[in-house]
């Protein structure tokens, strides 16, 4: 019980991350609940049907639908704004749809026998992706991506390719939804579309702005928090969405820029006035 | 480092040119080779002409003004070369190379770059975060800088140019926070880092003083030392006469007047352009 809470805990957790990466180039994705479906049926047809083993069949599944996510985003990313999240949105109703009509991994109905995902798996896998982002937000890379979420335009008319870096996130985060994804289906031995509605991606989205969209331990309190805290409060488990929601709508109020709002300045002026322990 | 980035540029000259002279500005009314070639520009919005044909040059070693009244078409020509404004056609040559139809960055890669009208900063980066963002270096290898931790690499040239523009004493204040005249200098500073050949200063005296503009002007001379030829927009005469070789008067998109300062305000038709005819 214990076990099921912390997995989705860190499934939860990397979902997150996967939209703080596309977030990082200023783009809001509503489509990595899709991009989330796409890893678990692909690593699931990979295990089941190809039989190949689980380790083999995620990096196989992340790969494909980054490149996936990479084709979808370059027209995707000619839209902005709202009408980035309407597009984004519309690639998750697509993709649950898809998934409703092709019989070969059993439609509407549901595909198992997946099996062989464990804890501490998405345990190494949460530790890797935060080691990851943890290292870009100390590299130049880090500059280059805030410049072009503040403006894309200056950043370009620097000699900036923001287009290209935000194709790139859009991919990075799509791979990382994916192996969320894969990991799930294989933990759940069955998955049906449903389990991957709008409301997935809408939830993800919900994490990263609950927790602070500035630094990547602001997605991950939020998905932490918003996985754990429902369950504490079980006598109320019918009012779960309404907990949810208003816990939202509070922190929005009275935090408006999340939990963890803080952006960690990447250089100082010189050693002497670094104070690391700073920040704003 | 400093030898890659000497090839780079060297890269893009053109086979059969006479190498540049990259030192301080040659003596004012020397005339250079051609830097940027516009001919016949032409750019609409809907009805309006707001590029008519348009055609001047920039000489290597000149500060060329660009002065007109509001309207006139001025802002338009610097978005059209600076791939801001895709031109309905003309052509942009910036040292031998056709530039009309480039993207944004890579325009900016070839050593154009410009301040705006309305500031444009990263407003919640800090001073010298904008300032090191726009490092040549990096810029067009987004994907290496990931490698790249030590902010040493960065610190020293970017110090060199806040301090060039008084700006070292808030290197580490967020942009967004920067007194009106502070964050135009910051604007050239992050212009500079880009170490363009070809600067373009919007309108950068708008809504300052006289005293300001002073001093702006002599912050305006201490940037040229670092580029080859700027181009000025501006209201402001003083400044115009201050700083430029040469002037090109526009009105309605068009070029009206061309030459020294001394001839250009006396031109009969730049007087009615900023005045009206006497008749009204």
């Amino acid at each position: 019980m214990i076990q099921d809470h912390l997995f989705f805990t860190g499934i939860n957790i990397l979902l997150a991350w996967s939209v703080y990466i596309i977030l990082l180039s200023g783009s809001l994705s509503f489509a990595n609940g899709a991009f989330m479906a796409i890893g678990a049926y692909l690593a699931g047809v990979l295990t089941v049907k190809a039989g190949l083993p689980l380790p083999a069949a995620l990096p196989i599944a992340g790969a494909a639908t980054g490149v996936l996510g990479a084709l979808l985003a370059y027209p995707a990313l000619r839209t902005r704004g709202v009408y980035l999240i309407m597009v984004t949105t519309g690639i998750t109703f697509c993709v649950q749809v898809l998934l409703e009509n092709i019989d070969y991994i059993g439609g509407v109905g549901g595909f198992g026998g997946m099996s062989g995902a464990s804890l501490w798996q998405v345990g190494v896998l949460v530790i890797l992706a935060g080691a990851g982002l943890w290292w870009l937000s100390r590299s130049h890379l880090q500059r280059l991506l805030d410049a072009v979420r503040e403006d894309d335009q200056v950043a370009r008319a620097l000699g900036i390719d923001a287009v290209y870096l935000k194709v790139v996130c859009f991919g990075a985060g799509a791979a990382l939804a994916a192996l969320a994804g894969g990991l799930f289906s294989h933990y759940m031995a069955f998955v049906r579309p449903e389990h991957f509605g709008v409301l997935v991606s809408v939830y993800v989205v919900l994490y990263v702005v609950f927790g602070g969209v500035n630094n990547l331990w602001g997605a991950l309190a939020g998905a932490v928090l918003l996985t754990l805290l429902p369950e504490l409060i079980r006598g109320l488990a019918a009012w779960r969405p309404l907990v949810f929601g208003a816990l939202i709508v509070i922190l929005l109020l009275v935090r408006p820029e999340g939990l963890l709002p803080w952006r960690r300045t990447t250089i100082r002026a010189g050693p002497g006035t670094a104070e690391p322990g700073k920040r704003r | 480092m400093a030898a890659d980035d000497d090839t780079r540029r060297t890269r893009h000259r053109g086979a059969g040119e006479a190498p540049m002279n990259i030192g301080p500005l040659a003596p004012a009314g020397a005339g250079g080779a051609v830097l940027l070639e516009v001919r016949d520009l032409v750019k609409r919005f809907g009805g309006l002409q707001a590029l008519d044909r348009l055609s001047f040059e920039v000489r290597a070693g000149e500060v060329l003004g660009i002065i007109g009244p509001n309207g006139a078409g001025k802002t338009a020509l610097v978005n059209c070369i600076t791939g801001f404004y895709a031109c309905d056609g003309g052509t942009i040559r910036f040292r031998g190379e056709e530039i009309a139809r480039l993207p944004m960055h890579r325009i900016g890669r070839l050593g154009i770059a410009r301040t705006f009208q309305n500031i444009r900063l990263f407003r919640r980066m800090s001073v010298l975060e904008n300032v090191v963002a726009a490092q040549r270096e990096w810029v067009a290898r987004p994907l290496r800088s990931l490698l790249v931790r030590d902010p040493e690499v960065f610190r020293r040239p970017a110090l060199e140019l806040l301090e060039r523009m008084r700006l070292a004493g808030r290197a580490d204040q967020p942009a967004g926070t920067l007194a009106y005249g502070d964050a135009r200098r910051l604007e050239i500073a992050r212009a500079l880092a880009a170490r363009p050949r070809l600067l373009f200063l919007d309108e950068p005296a708008a809504g300052m003083n006289e005293q300001e503009t002073e001093a702006l002007t002599g912050d305006i001379r201490l940037a040229l030392e670092l580029v080859d030829s700027v181009v000025v927009i501006e209201h402001d005469i003083e400044l115009i006469r201050a700083l430029s070789n040469r002037i090109v008067a526009m009105d309605y998109g068009r070029k009206i007047a061309e030459g020294s300062a001394e001839s250009v305000f006396a031109d009969p038709r730049v007087v009615t352009a900023y005045l009206g005819t006497g008749g009204d």
